[in-house]
């Protein structure tokens, strides 16, 4: 068992960090007792802030690099790690489902790097080994990524055609691109994050007298220069300069956000031919399951994604409604995993093209053109009667029963509310082939996301009185990554397109992750 | 889906929905009897109003819902795939494939021990909605389902 460099320290303090902001809020009893406690207790405060966190934060991550362990063979990689708690973790290669290299810009002068690996299975695992050489970080991967690759087309080989199949050894690139900063910085219009964030920010900031000092003084000010020209045309083009110039600084931050977080992204897709030794053939043919994807991207850190085409439990391609006006998409690809964890580790591609979308579609397998199926009109009876009657209840209480506003409301909310419904009709509708179903939704911008037929867990079929009374059922499909839902289709139509999603699953004997 | 040939789950279970119907709604209509002799006398109807309707909604629980949940109630299991159906105004059909199942589990509450019921949990990689969960199979039975789908899981397969 070996030790990881001591440079680690870094990463195990920052991790520490982590955790006590994480576990903060168990904490809040003992500051009650501190500054309920009287002044000596509260003159404790001071010391224990800036004197024994940091101290215990040190010396839990000198702890925690001290006792963090690892060795690894040709098929396992073996973990010791825990001060108190110690955890003995054997991870086998053939589990592994995806491997990560990142370099944070700590360890970059260092020449180190942070392997992440994640397992497959319900007993997942997801562990970092961080502090190693760069270039054993990348044997590492390699050793592992190899391992599990040969044991998929083991396992597919004797699964699909009762051949012997060995994984060779000589991956090909058969498809890569790299981002400009042009597309990199529409991903930064597309997805803007400092919106989200917004709110947030905003939430503690008004709780307190910061916001009251910093600004209002300002605020009064401006207003006062305001009021002196507003008595002409240059008051409202004061207004609107000042709206657009804070609009222009939110998406400038956004565009920044996004080129330090995927500069120079770039896409590899290689390719194993596999020696595959049939009773009757014999040569070299190519399996997709064995293609292997891997993005690179970061300004300061960098970032190393990898995914393997067996592992694909869903794709889902997103066009917003800014990214509609500029013709581009995302793609996100899931493995088998918890949710919460597959936003973080899903395989993502921030922007692409059409042509860039099509060439993907094609070497994901995605059907090119499919024929989707809209939903039943009457679907948006239900949600357009609801949000119509809930809108002008809300006007009838807030105006106090006033005919006019009651009036109002109503043929808003219908314009709106039916307008809206419309839409999202409009967009909702599902496709399904041999090998895949696929959902579709939106309203001003548009969601795909594509399940391998091949690979679903489960399937419910569901009928309450309302959709009942039209001959509707809804269906509910669950893969490894998650669940969709399609509603409102006729009952023999959706019973006919499960039955096919169940014979397609349970026929399948194949490695699925 | 086409309709495979449900089983019904064991007569026991009509019972049991029947206890777990009157200790549901038995609490409610005796929550609603204790505030009726402490509050007010001016307030008292609402109590009064809430425990007539909570005896109403116990009857038809006992008496209308519990048989005709019982009826809706059936698994089916082959070689290849587990279905199971319930619910009479909401219909509810699941189906997993036998090859997605990653374990299987037997559990018994205690008004299942005192009825000799047990609950048959399937659970695959597809997260807590995806799992499978037959209730009403008498502890045999379930014990037996349970073999027979580790035994499916277990086999080599034969491409």
């Amino acid at each position: 068992m070996q030790r990881v460099s001591v440079y680690t320290l870094i990463y195990f303090l920052g991790r520490s960090i982590v955790q006590l902001v994480r576990q903060g809020s168990n904490f809040i009893p003992l500051l009650v007792i501190l500054f309920a406690g009287g002044e000596h207790l509260r003159q404790l405060a001071l010391p224990v802030l800036f004197i024994g966190i940091p101290t215990g934060l040190c010396l839990h991550a000198v702890l925690s690099w001290w006792f963090f362990r690892y060795q690894n063979d040709n098929t396992r990689l073996f973990i010791r790690s825990g001060i108190f708690k110690r955890t003995q973790l054997t991870l086998d290669y053939a589990r592994i489902q995806q491997a990560d290299i990142r370099q944070p810009w700590y360890f970059r002068p260092l020449g180190l790097a942070v392997l992440g690996v994640d397992s497959a299975g319900s007993e997942s695992k997801e562990v970092e080994l961080a502090g190693i050489p760069f270039a054993h970080a990348q044997t590492l991967k390699e050793q592992m990524l190899h391992e599990s690759r040969s044991k998929g087309s083991e396992q597919q080989g004797r699964a699909v055609d009762g051949s012997e199949a060995s994984g060779d050894n000589s991956p090909s690139t058969i498809y890569q691109f790299t981002l400009g900063l042009k597309e990199i910085a529409r991903y930064g219009l597309m997805h803007n994050p400092v919106l989200l964030a917004l709110p947030i920010l905003l939430y503690p900031l008004s709780q307190g007298d910061i916001l009251d000092d910093l600004i209002d003084q300002h605020l009064q000010q401006l207003m006062q220069s305001f009021n002196h020209i507003s008595q002409d045309e240059s008051g409202w083009a004061l207004l609107i300069a000042l709206t657009l110039g804070a609009i222009a600084l939110l998406v400038a931050l956004s565009v920044v956000i996004a080129i330090v977080r995927f500069y120079r992204f770039s896409l590899h897709i290689f390719a194993s031919t596999s020696e595959t030794t049939t009773a009757d053939t014999a040569g070299k043919t190519e399996d997709k399951n064995l293609h292997r994807y891997q993005s690179r991207f970061g300004l300061f850190t960098i970032a190393s994604r990898t995914f393997q085409y067996l592992r694909l439990q869903r794709v889902v391609i997103q066009q917003g409604f800014v990214a509609r006006l500029i013709s581009r998409y995302s793609m996100r690809v899931n493995q088998s995993g918890q949710v919460q964890r597959q936003q973080q580790k899903a395989f993502f591609l921030p922007v692409l093209d059409q042509s860039r979308l099509d060439d993907l579609k094609i070497q994901l397998g995605l059907a090119q053109t499919p024929e989707w199926k809209r939903t039943h009109k009457a679907s948006m009876v239900l949600p357009f009667l609801i949000s119509v009657a809930f809108i002008t209840a809300a006007a009838t209480l807030i105006s106090s029963f006033d005919l006019e506003v009651i009036l109002h409301a109503l043929w808003i909310s219908t314009l709106v509310s039916g307008l809206v419904q419309w839409l999202s009709w409009r967009k909702r509708a599902v496709f399904v082939n041999d090998h895949w179903f696929a959902t579709q939704q939106g309203i001003l911008g548009k969601q795909q996301r594509w399940v391998p037929a091949h690979k679903i867990q489960a399937l419910t079929l569901r009928q309450g009185p309302w959709l009942r009374y039209w001959g509707m059922l809804s269906l509910q499909v669950y893969s490894a990554a998650g669940r969709e839902t399609i509603s409102w289709l006729p009952e023999s139509e959706l019973q006919r397109i499960s039955e096919h999603l169940l014979t397609n699953s349970k026929t399948f004997h194949g490695r699925w992750m | 889906m086409t309709l495979p040939d449900y089983l019904h789950v064991d007569p026991k279970y009509r019972l049991q929905l029947r206890i777990d119907a009157l200790i549901n709604w038995g609490l409610l209509i005796v929550a609603s009897l204790i505030a009726l002799w402490w509050i007010p006398a001016e307030w008292r109807w609402i109590p009064g109003l809430a425990a007539i309707l909570f005896i109403l909604i116990l009857l038809v629980m006992l008496f209308f819902w519990a048989p005709r949940r019982y009826q809706l109630t059936g698994y089916a299991v082959s070689e290849l795939d587990v279905h199971y159906r319930t619910g009479a105004l909401w219909r509810k059909q699941t189906a997993v494939p036998v090859n997605r199942i990653q374990h299987v589990e037997i559990s018994q509450g205690p008004i299942e021990r005192m009825l000799g019921l047990s609950r048959l949990s399937l659970y695959t990689a597809g997260g807590a909605g995806s799992d499978l969960a037959i209730p009403g199979l008498a502890k045999s039975q379930a014990a037996q389902i349970r073999s027979q789908l580790l035994g499916l899981i277990n086999e080599p397969d034969e491409d």
